[in-house]
């Protein structure tokens, strides 16, 4: 399991979820959030996968974001 | 390192830097990450207001040291590439505005049908300036033929007859 780390000042929470919507058949996501930030939890592919996969994911919510 | 030069880190094979959001703003720095997303996956992290920290990590799994401090150099380059891009777009935005504005205008179906109205108007004018030079061309020639010579010049003349003589 990979935790992404999302800051809210930077990433918008619609850019985070739209971007798990676009990823969920790639593997599990989970988002929760806390004072600074909404983590974004990977789970359900191979470990060699999931760091790939979380910097696909966060480039994403880069590119999402407005 | 010497002042001014840039602040790195390298960690988890990528490179961590801070960008000072005071000199730049943080759209450039949002618009440079996106120059880089082919090639690196890119983290953002502090405050966009005061310092930005960037992560870069490359997608090839193998990258020296010398490379990722050329990308964190490179980055910030970037920015300042992006910096200039958006004091333009700022600085023309009236002009640009102004000249989409004016080709929008122009090719609305009014004004093209105006325009060819005043094209076939120009047109008709030319060909009666035409029409009016050929008669009066033809005018000319008509009197000539009336009163002057048939032939002023003796074309018409058979050439023993002008006085040449053959030589034999």
């Amino acid at each position: 399991m990979k935790t992404i780390n999302f800051n809210k000042k930077i990433y918008a929470e619609k850019a985070v979820r739209q971007t798990i919507k676009a990823f969920a058949a790639l593997a599990n996501f989970k988002i929760s959030e806390n004072k600074k930030y909404f983590a974004v939890k990977i789970s359900g592919t191979d470990k060699n996968d999931e760091n790939a996969l979380a910097g696909e994911f966060s480039n994403f919510v880069l590119s999402v974001c407005e | 390192m010497a002042k001014g030069d840039l602040k790195f880190s390298l960690k988890n094979n990528g490179v961590n830097f801070k960008i000072n959001v005071k000199f730049y703003s943080f759209e450039s720095v949002l618009n440079a990450a996106h120059v880089f997303i082919d090639k690196f996956y890119v983290f953002f992290d502090g405050d966009p207001k005061l310092t930005v920290s960037v992560f870069l990590k490359p997608k090839k799994e193998t990258a020296s040291r010398k490379e990722l401090i050329k990308s964190a150099g490179e980055f910030s380059n970037e920015i300042l590439n992006q910096e200039l891009r958006l004091r333009l777009a700022k600085n023309n935005k009236q002009l640009r505005e102004y000249i989409v504005g004016q080709a929008l205008f122009g090719a609305s179906p009014e004004q093209i049908s105006r325009k060819e109205d005043a094209g076939e108007k120009e047109l008709d004018k030319i060909l009666e300036k035409e029409l009016k030079a050929l008669e009066a061309e033809e005018k000319k020639a008509a009197k000539k033929e009336k009163t002057g010579k048939k032939d002023p010049l003796n074309i018409l003349a058979p050439w023993a007859g002008k006085g040449g003589k053959k030589k034999k």
